[in-house]
């Protein structure tokens, strides 16, 4: 558009297009978000002052000092670090292709992203606040952890710069992955490399269909969690599974074609094979290292986090039962049976893995004793029994949206099968330390027996519930 | 294994195997619904044989549905009795679940399945001949025109051709009575008049059948009683 056509007020550059455009959806009044972003951020370093720095003083009070500083250096503690980097910037590359840093509403996407605006000038508000989400997320993490190691005593305040540095390199990696895996989730187009943390490049990679399903899946999700109906979040986050469709389910015995039916399931689902495999040898070998004498209970609990999400990642068949309940008898087992059948093939994935676990770290530690073989396999029990009541936990006695503690229920609901498997295998770790074998199996046999009527027991109630 | 294709009632008989139903006779008497003052079904009283079909009709939110999760002791009726050769009718009772089958809503299928795992793992969990699952399985898909989907995920197909899936379960499980909630839903033409034949052929071989329908030509075909629900 030439100069002398143009009106003295119009815009001409795609910068003042989109800030018309914005005007225009706001209706005329100002923009609050960057204001919204600030005060978010408030409160996150509010919250990181009052509530971080005490939990981290007491976690470092909590762990031996010595005995993390042991763990913690040389090239034991740069190994353990590297990890825990690499899992956190995997999860956010993953987490990318699900729900990205640019996600912006419907209404957006449609009418101003579809216009023949440069996207990296219409999207890029979105991407800048989470980038600086993820900065400052990093930057409170590292400072949270370096001040509680000083409050602690554990090291000199000289510690606080290292980590707050760490911290913000950690946020960096985050932020980059997060939004690769959003441009790699389009098959086609520029995705390589060269667009990492490439603002430009990426925002213009973007394709529009996906913008789109992401912010309608942000949607679901977000209405779902809001109603405490995590299923239908877990469901809309699922990846479609086309693989091995030429592989038949080959007809069992009732039971054993239910048992096969998981097994098929599994053989479809590699990465849910794959990240079991990962968290439950993780679990299992810190199980096995937490009946060492002198090892803090941090250890056994880190390693039922881990065994317990390993269970989790092969026990889709009885999750989806979960899901299925209420519906007309299409399946010739008893519903009960038929939980019971979904538990035999991630409890015997389970059980191997630990066993096999066990036996190298006692063989590989000299410190480990001859518990440290069996004692990984001992929680199977506890671990399926705590997934029996997760898959069959239903929708929760509040919403989110109820007045009063709902939130703090809703949490508690949802992560009591968690922190059954947790308490259970840390009380029965600490009394095996303490008082022998006996009582520390004790402990875990009846927790387990806990467990299994609670988890029973839920089996039956959502089985009957849609009788009402 | 995708040799001929199987002409309607092949796969479909009562059991799966191709005998006979046992005779049976469901039966509500003055059943109606409510919940907390609001009423889902006016009392109503219905005798379904072996070998015979009711449809039901109604204007959408007259308690046809109701009705039907009543037939397959799923709910409970407020008022009245429901029962099944004069026992209880509850979907919990083993016996209950072994005679009655029903497509009310849509049934939620394992989306790491196929189409053809799902027919394997139903048929095997009834006890079905394990060296046959495989054939009998795609004749069920054969009968509905569906076999050419036999590996597809349920995610990967049409609304209709779901339509189709979820009667193919419904269909390839044993049962005496059948319970159906507007099967007719989302299929073309031609499907309603195969849907019909299938149908018809369940009937002949002593099925029980109730059907909430709204398609005229498919109710003239199988009823031999309309019962009109008028809502509360």
């Amino acid at each position: 558009m030439s100069a002398t056509t143009t009106p003295a007020s119009a815009p001409t550059t795609d910068r003042e297009r989109l800030a018309q455009a914005r005007e225009v959806i706001h209706g005329g009044e100002a923009d609050r978000s960057a204001g919204n972003a600030v005060y978010a951020a408030y409160v996150a370093v509010i919250a990181s002052l009052v509530y971080g720095v005490p939990a981290s003083r007491a976690f470092f009070i909590f762990v031996d000092p010595a005995w993390l500083s042991r763990h913690l250096t040389g090239v034991q503690g740069v190994l353990v670090i590297g990890a825990v980097v690499l899992a956190l910037v995997l999860l956010a590359f993953r987490v990318g292709s699900i729900r990205g840093p640019v996600v912006p509403d419907l209404p957006y996407l449609d009418h101003v992203a579809t216009s023949a605006l440069d996207r990296a000038v219409v999207l890029r508000r979105w991407w800048r606040l989470s980038f600086l989400a993820c900065l400052l997320g990093g930057l409170l993490t590292g400072a949270v952890v370096g001040t509680g190691m000083v409050v602690a005593k554990v090291a000199s305040p000289l510690a606080l710069l290292p980590s707050t540095l760490g911290g913000i390199l950690l946020g960096l990696a985050v932020a980059g992955a997060w939004l690769w895996g959003q441009v790699r989730s389009w098959p086609t187009g520029m995705r390589g490399p060269s667009t990492v943390l490439r603002e430009r490049r990426s925002l213009r990679a973007l394709h529009h269909v996906g913008l789109r399903t992401q912010s309608a899946r942000a949607v679901t999700v977000g209405g779902a969690v809001l109603a405490g109906d995590l299923r239908a979040a877990r469901l809309d986050v699922a990846a479609p599974n086309t693989r091995l469709r030429h592989t038949r389910l080959r007809a069992h015995g009732p039971v054993g074609v239910v048992a096969a039916r998981d097994a098929l399931g599994l053989r479809r689902s590699p990465g849910a094979v794959v990240a079991g495999l990962v968290l439950t040898v993780g679990g299992s070998w810190a199980l096995a290292h937490s009946t060492t004498p002198g090892v803090p209970s941090i250890v056994a609990f880190v390693g039922i986090l881990a065994a317990y999400l390993g269970y989790g990642a092969w026990s889709e068949g009885v999750r989806l039962q979960g899901d299925n309940a209420g519906t007309p008898a299409l399946i010739g087992l008893p519903f009960r049976d038929e939980a019971r059948a979904h538990l035999l093939v991630p409890s015997a994935l389970y059980a191997v893995v630990a066993l096999l676990t066990g036996a190298v770290t006692t063989i590989t530690s000299p410190s480990a004793g001859t518990t440290a073989i069996w004692w990984p396999l001992a929680v199977t029990g506890l671990v399926a029994a705590a997934h029996l009541m997760a898959a069959f936990r239903g929708l929760p006695p509040v919403s989110l949206f109820s007045g009063g503690s709902a939130v703090i229920s809703v949490v508690f609901w949802y992560s009591r099968p968690l922190l059954l498997a947790v308490v259970g295998v840390v009380a029965a770790t600490a009394a095996l330390g303490r008082s022998g074998v006996g009582h520390g199996l004790v402990v875990l046999v009846l927790f387990t027996a806990g467990t299994a009527i609670f988890g029973m027991r839920r089996v039956r109630r959502l089985d009957e519930a849609h009788r009402a | 294994m995708f040799g001929r294709r199987a002409q309607a009632g092949d796969a479909v008989t009562a059991t799966g195997d191709g005998t006979p139903a046992a005779p049976v006779t469901i039966k509500v008497s003055k059943a109606g619904k409510d919940i907390e003052g609001a009423v889902l079904l006016a009392p109503v009283s219905l005798t379904v044989r072996s070998g015979r079909c009711v449809v039901l009709r109604g204007a959408n939110g007259s308690g046809k549905t109701t009705l039907l999760k009543v037939l397959a002791g799923a709910l409970e009726p407020s008022t009245g009795t429901a029962t099944l050769d004069d026992g209880p009718l509850d979907e919990r009772d083993a016996a209950t679940r072994a005679r009655v089958a029903a497509l009310v809503g849509s049934p939620t299928a394992y989306r790491d399945l196929t189409l053809i795992d799902h027919l394997v793992l139903i048929d095997s969990t009834w006890g079905g001949a394990i060296d046959t699952a495989d054939e009998r399985a795609d004749a069920m898909l054969a009968t509905l025109e569906i076999d050419h989907l036999s590996e597809r995920f349920p995610h990967e197909l049409s609304s209709g051709q779901q339509q189709l899936f979820h009667l193919a379960m419904v269909l390839f499980r044993p049962s005496q009575v059948l319970l159906l909630d507007e099967p007719e839903q989302r299929l073309d033409t031609h499907k309603r008049e195969l849907l019909t034949e299938i149908l018809r052929a369940r009937k002949a071989s002593g099925t029980a059948l109730v059907v909430a329908c709204h398609d005229p030509v498919m109710t003239s075909a199988l009823a031999d009683k309309v019962l009109d629900i008028t809502g509360a």
